[in-house]
Formats: structure tokens, C-alpha cells, sequence
């Protein structure tokens, strides 16, 4: 699961937050309802997961409650993995 | 690749926000509900000041005076309220606040309306056999609307609608994939919003966001963004009478006979929207006293760089509502038939539904359908524009640079410029009876 939230971590700091400290982005920071991620970066974010992890996103799975915070999204990815 | 914001949130560490409640750690939204006296007399004083300025300006219509207090006094009491009773309390208050705002006959079928609503989403039958419940329920409330029958008094209509019509579509997007159904108290706070009483035209706020937001700061600075995001839109109320004055009423072609008048005249028009994006700020302003934490409604929509930067700034929460119910939706089952493609289609299905919504709009609102040609052409040529730019952005190197090089700087002011002439001629267009009157206000030279 750690693996999984650093693997989102170190995509989002580098495509979107060029410059900006590990430390600031933590697990529960929002990332859809502060701007830091719009829906092209969301598409381009679900697009990474599913090559990296192997696994299929659909559309409302992108919504705020799955979405917003590492800690969702790799949980996301978690119960994905083990479907 | 679009801009992104290169500085995080304030409080947005794992400490500072909340999470869903479990059964084995405490919520941690207690601790961000925790009260301050100081804090509480400096939140008030602003406020207070802030109703002054709208009875001394009489910022808006008669009926938004009560819709303040109502709110100043709900924060005031729900400020010291122990967290667990916040919510029932402000179920309590919403709901009474129908009948202070409303006639009580109209109150009375509002909230019936929206437990019948709740009553069908929320009964244990097949999602398919409640969706034709609800359609068969629409069919009638229709047809109610048209003829204005059933004895339903006339000003029920547009508050039910401004209620209802968009966020009704998003609560059963989300019920239909929810694990379990929401709960009453999830649809009460979701729906009957006091200020919704009063303003018709309403951000379509995101079910899931309302939630997810409530109290994931700590109160003093949700309570605190609120208050400037109130004071924001009294700027830009204060500013759209400045504007309705300046212009007046009407855009008769015959009245602009000089090409000075034709610019101040589309700049006026264009301006007259502050109405929209003030009484926005505002009602997600008071949201935030009572913790709900949401997103900005626009942002700096005057100084876009681009037409698809104009479509991400202005009514952001349209833009997403579009963006949920519609574009990825329709990107997700085409994407496998080419990016492009299904980015494009996308896109288009966003703007046509943006249209025909518009059209819903109007008929809940005011009983008839909008269908105009200059309606359809400014959405069809915004939507194609949009759709141009996207593609050109997609030709840009996905990952954002560092530091854009010095000429870039320069050409910032150029594209804002020549964004705002684009966006206040189709806006001039959108705005004109009939494209007739449009060509004529145009040829200005031709007049006089």
C-alpha cells in the first residue's frame, strides 16, 4: 500500500508539482477540490495507474470520494488489485 | 498540459484534515469544530460589518436582507453547538428557513417534494425500477410546470427548480454507484440549502464534495474564506449596479451609432455577469460558516489566457458537473477507439448538453424553453473554439515547466487581451434577440 501511495506521490510532484517539497504533498491533501489536479490531469493520472498497476478505472470511480487524496486512490488501486 | 498550482493548500496536512469517521480512532473533525471566543468575536465583527454594507448599499433585492441575518444568527448558534449536534441543528435551520423565506404553502410542498425524491433513491427496489419512478415523477412535475396546474402555487416552481434540476441529476449519478444508499440526513443538507431560497440561480455544488469537505479545516479559516469570498461578491455586486446603471436595460442597435459605443456596450454587457459571480461568492461564502468547506466558484474569469482557461474559471462548479456527468462518461467508454477522438467527442457532448441544460434551465425557472439561434451559435462556436484549443494544448509538452522562458511573460497580456474581445463579442451575440439585432448592433457605421 506505502509502495503504491509513493508511486502516485512521485508522479504527481513531478508532472504537477514540479519543484515542490515530497513533504508537502501528504496522503490526505486534497488534490481534485484544491485545483491540483484538473480533469485532464485526473484522465492522465488514471491512465498512469492503469499501466503501472494493471488495472481498469472507470468513469465514476473518479469521483471526490476515490479521488481526492493518495490515501483514496491507492486504496483504489489496492481493492483493484485484489479484485 | 494545463496549468497547475505550484504552492499547496494551507492545512492540508494529514493532521490538519479530516477523514470519515471509523470505529477505532476518534473523528478528527472534532478537533476542527473546536470553539475559539476570540476567533468567534473577530468572525462576527467582520460579518457584522459585512451586514451593514448590505442594508446600507441595499445590495440586493428585499427578501436577501432576512436571508442575511438568517445566516449571521444560524452561524452564531452553530458556532458553540457540540459537533455532533451541528448537523441536526442545521437540517433544523434550513428547513425552517423555507418558511421564514417562503410562503408556507410553498415551503410545505418543497419539502415534500424532496422526501418524495428521497423516498423513491432511497426504497429497496432495482436502481432501474427506481430511475423509472423518478422519470414517471418528472413526467408529472412537467406537466405540472406547463400548465401550472394541481393548484401548485406559481412561485413553488422556480425554487423547486433551482433546487432540484442539476443537483438531483448528480445525487442519482452518485446513488447509483454509491455501495450503500445516502443517508436522509446526507440528502437534507445536500438539497435544502437556506440561501437556495432565495437564489435561483445556484452553483451546481457536487453531492460528493459537500460532503467530503465539511469540516476538513479548521472552522476559523473555512469560516474565514468564507467571509472574504462573501465580501468578494459585495464588491461585485456593488460593481454590476455600477455596470446596469452605466449601461442601462436595453442593447438597441439604433443606440450605437460610433465604434466607442459598440466596445463599451459589449464590455457592459460582458460586465453584467458580476451579478452571477457575486451572488455565487456569496452563497458559498455562508456555506462556509456552517463548515462546508467548498471550492472557489470562479476564478479570475476576467484574466483567462485562453477560451478553454475561460471555460476552467468561470462557473467552476458547471465545468465540473459537466465534467462528471458528461466528458468522462463519454472519454471512458471511447477511450479505447483513440485519445483523441474520445477527448474530442467528449468535449462536443460537453457543450451540447451545456446547451440543451440551459434550455432545462429556463424551463424550470420561468415555464418556457429557451431555443434561440444566437443561444445555440454562441454554444456551438464556444464549444467548437474550446475544442480547437484543446487539441492545440495536447501538442504541448505534457509536464510543466519550472520556469517558462522570458518571452512567454510578455505574451501573457496579449492573450488575456485578446481572450477578454473573443469572449465579450460571442458574449454580445448570446446576449442579442435574434441574430438580426446582433448584425445590426455590429454595423454600427450603418446607424445614424
Amino acid at each position: 500500500m506505502d509502495n503504491v501511495k509513493d508511486t502516485i506521490r512521485d508522479y504527481i510532484l513531478r508532472e504537477y508539482l514540479p519543484g515542490e517539497s515530497p513533504a508537502n504533498l501528504t496522503d490526505e491533501t486534497p488534490l481534485r477540490t484544491s485545483g491540483i489536479l484538473d480533469s485532464m490531469a485526473t484522465l492522465n493520472l488514471v491512465t498512469f495507474l492503469e499501466e503501472s498497476f494493471g488495472i481498469t478505472i472507470d468513469a465514476h470511480e473518479t469521483g471526490i470520494d476515490q479521488f481526492d487524496r493518495i490515501a483514496d486512490i491507492a486504496a483504489l488501486v489496492a481493492q483493484k488489485k485484489g479484485a | 498540459m494545463t496549468t497547475v498550482t505550484t504552492t499547496l493548500p494551507v492545512a492540508t496536512t494529514a493532521a490538519t484534515l479530516g477523514t470519515p469517521p471509523t470505529a477505532t480512532r476518534v473523528d478528527p473533525r472534532l478537533a476542527m469544530a473546536r470553539p475559539d471566543p476570540l476567533r468567534f468575536a473577530g468572525l462576527l465583527a467582520q460579518l457584522g460589518v459585512l451586514l451593514a454594507a448590505f442594508f446600507f448599499f441595499d445590495i440586493e433585492e428585499a427578501a436577501f436582507g432576512p436571508l442575511a441575518l438568517l445566516m449571521a444568527g444560524g452561524f452564531a448558534v452553530h458556532y458553540w453547538l457540540p459537533f455532533a449536534w451541528k448537523e441536526p441543528f442545521y437540517i433544523a435551520f434550513s428547513l425552517a428557513g423555507a418558511f421564514v423565506m417562503l410562503q408556507p404553502m410553498t415551503a410545505a410542498l418543497l419539502i415534500a417534494a424532496g422526501l418524495l425524491l428521497y423516498g423513491i433513491v432511497a426504497s429497496p427496489f432495482p436502481f432501474r425500477v427506481r430511475l423509472a419512478i423518478v422519470a414517471a415523477v418528472s413526467a408529472g412535475l412537467v406537466y405540472a410546470r406547463v400548465t401550472l396546474g394541481f393548484g401548485v402555487p406559481h412561485d413553488f416552481w422556480p425554487v423547486f427548480g433551482a433546487i432540484f434540476m442539476f443537483r438531483f441529476l448528480i445525487y442519482l449519478y452518485d446513488a447509483a454507484h454509491a455501495k450503500a444508499a445516502p443517508s436522509l440526513r446526507d440528502f437534507l443538507t445536500y438539497f435544502f440549502i437556506v440561501p437556495n431560497y432565495y437564489f435561483i440561480l445556484f452553483p451546481v455544488i457536487d453531492f460528493q464534495t459537500h460532503r467530503q469537505t465539511y469540516f476538513r479545516r479548521n472552522i476559523h479559516d473555512i469560516a474565514q474564506q468564507g467571509i472574504v469570498w462573501i465580501a468578494r461578491g459585495t464588491v461585485q455586486l456593488l460593481l454590476y449596479r455600477l455596470v446596469y446603471h452605466w449601461k442601462g436595460p436595453s442593447n438597441a442597435p439604433e443606440a450605437v451609432t460610433t465604434f466607442g459605443a459598440l466596445a463599451t456596450t459589449m464590455v457592459l454587457t460582458y460586465m453584467l455577469y458580476l451579478r452571477v459571480s457575486g451572488q455565487f461568492h456569496m452563497i458559498i461564502g455562508f456555506l462556509h460558516l456552517f463548515g462546508y468547506d467548498l471550492p472557489e466558484t470562479h476564478r479570475k474569469y476576467l484574466l483567462s489566457r485562453s477560451l478553454t482557461d475561460f471555460w476552467r474559471r468561470i462557473n467552476i462548479y458547471w465545468k465540473d458537473f459537466m465534467v462528471k456527468m458528461v466528458y468522462f462518461p463519454v472519454y471512458f467508454r471511447l477511450r479505447k477507439s483513440g485519445d483523441v477522438r474520445a477527448q474530442v467527442v467528449a468535449t462536443i457532448a460537453v457543450f451540447v448538453v451545456t446547451w440543451f441544460t440551459h434550455t432545462y434551465q429556463w424551463f424550470w425557472l420561468r415555464g418556457e424553453f429557451l431555443m434561440t439561434w444566437p443561444d445555440t451559435l454562441f454554444w456551438g462556436i464556444l464549444g467548437a473554439l474550446v475544442t480547437v484549443n484543446l487539441l492545440l494544448e495536447r501538442r504541448r509538452p505534457a509536464r510543466a515547466a519550472a520556469k517558462p522562458p522570458a518571452w512567454k511573460a510578455w505574451l501573457a497580456p496579449l492573450k488575456v487581451a485578446g481572450t477578454f474581445c473573443l469572449i465579450v463579442t460571442l458574449w454580445s451575440l448570446w446576449n442579442s434577440p435574434s441574430v438580426g439585432e446582433w448584425v445590426d448592433l455590429m454595423t454600427w457605421w450603418k446607424v445614424g
